[in-house]
């Protein structure tokens, strides 16, 4: 039979856990290289001035996406695990904080005459922080860079192609 | 009561050690990549925009879960404030676990799948997509083992933990 849990002894010990872990976790996040700014909004959806594609230009596109000349990209900045559960048939996936996604892009980007970039729809923001890695960063020319606000939501909602599991 | 005959302790102390492991295992996959990790808090919508004297608390959370995970689970199998943190670990887990029947019922999610505990989603647990009924059965069986294994006091006559 399970016994009585001295009264005192517990909360101490969650006081001390607690402390350990936070002063732990505090440590850790400083010196990984992918720690997050605690006191950064990072989902508060950047204005940016990038060029834009409507849902019907962003289809006309898809169609071109494996032509061989490939001077058409397409970026999904969503994380893998979504990208791997669906995305536009030959997208780049390109999450943020991937630096070897990021350079696997640039690789093609460079030569690229259009570059769309989408990521979840509504108010996700990963797309214009790719575009601003590109651009501000990599020196890839605005003047390509194109973000589809509609993203992957309206991509499903209008029935577009996807395409499952791994593939850029 | 009498005390229990000292045979019956090995079970549980390897079982105490595999539960400390699978904590650190699943505060592994979510600290390899914080980021990632604070989109999927971010994405349950319950501490959007919560600032607390300059801190996002998301941020805090995407930072501090996955240590709690980590630290509590080794704190468990090595039995140093092993009540304590087994304590931690429940709480989270039950409001996880809350958090995941929650967020199964997303109109997105049901749209396109029907039967609720056969839903499949990516619920930030670190380990992928899950299916429902497979994760929160895997939650409970967790916080029922975090009782005898890590809340319960030593039975009398035993040793000391190892802290």
């Amino acid at each position: 039979m399970m016994r009585m849990i001295p009264p005192r002894a517990l909360p101490l010990q969650m006081l001390a856990v607690a402390a350990a872990t936070l002063l732990l976790a505090l440590a850790v996040n400083a010196l990984h290289p992918g720690g997050v700014e605690l006191g950064r909004d990072y989902f508060q959806k950047p204005q940016h001035e990038f060029q834009t594609v409507s849902a019907e230009e962003f289809a006309d596109y898809s169609q071109y996406l494996y032509e061989p000349e490939g001077d058409l990209v397409f970026v999904d900045a969503r994380r893998r695990g979504q990208y791997e559960r669906g995305h536009v048939p030959g997208a780049y996936c390109v999450p943020r904080n991937d630096p070897q996604a990021l350079e696997v892009l640039l690789e093609k980007a460079r030569d690229a005459a259009v570059i769309v970039i989408y990521c979840q729809g509504g108010n996700c923001e990963d797309s214009i922080f790719t575009a601003e890695d590109l651009v501000y960063r990599n020196g890839i020319l605005p003047e390509v860079v194109y973000i589809f606000e509609g993203g992957w939501e309206e991509w499903v909602a209008a029935g577009g192609a996807q395409k499952a599991g791994a593939e850029r | 009561m009498s005390a229990r005959p000292t045979g019956w302790r090995l079970p549980p102390t390897f079982l105490r050690a595999a539960l400390g492991a699978v904590f650190v295992y699943y505060g592994w996959m979510k600290i390899r990549d914080p980021y990632s990790y604070l989109k999927s808090v971010h994405e349950y919508g319950l501490l959007d925009g919560v600032n607390l004297a300059g801190v996002q608390i998301e941020n805090l959370a995407a930072a501090g879960v996955p240590m709690l995970e980590i630290f509590g689970g080794l704190c468990l199998a090595f039995g140093l404030w092993r009540r304590g943190a087994a304590a931690w670990l429940g709480i989270f887990m039950a409001l996880f676990t809350a958090a995941v029947a929650w967020k199964a019922t997303d109109p997105e999610i049901a749209a396109s799948q029907a039967n609720y505990l056969l839903r499949e989603f990516d619920c930030g647990c670190g380990t992928g997509v899950v299916v429902v009924w497979e994760k929160l059965t895997m939650n409970l069986v967790l916080i029922g083992l975090l009782f005898p294994l890590g809340l319960r006091r030593e039975p009398p006559g035993a040793p000391a933990p190892a802290a």
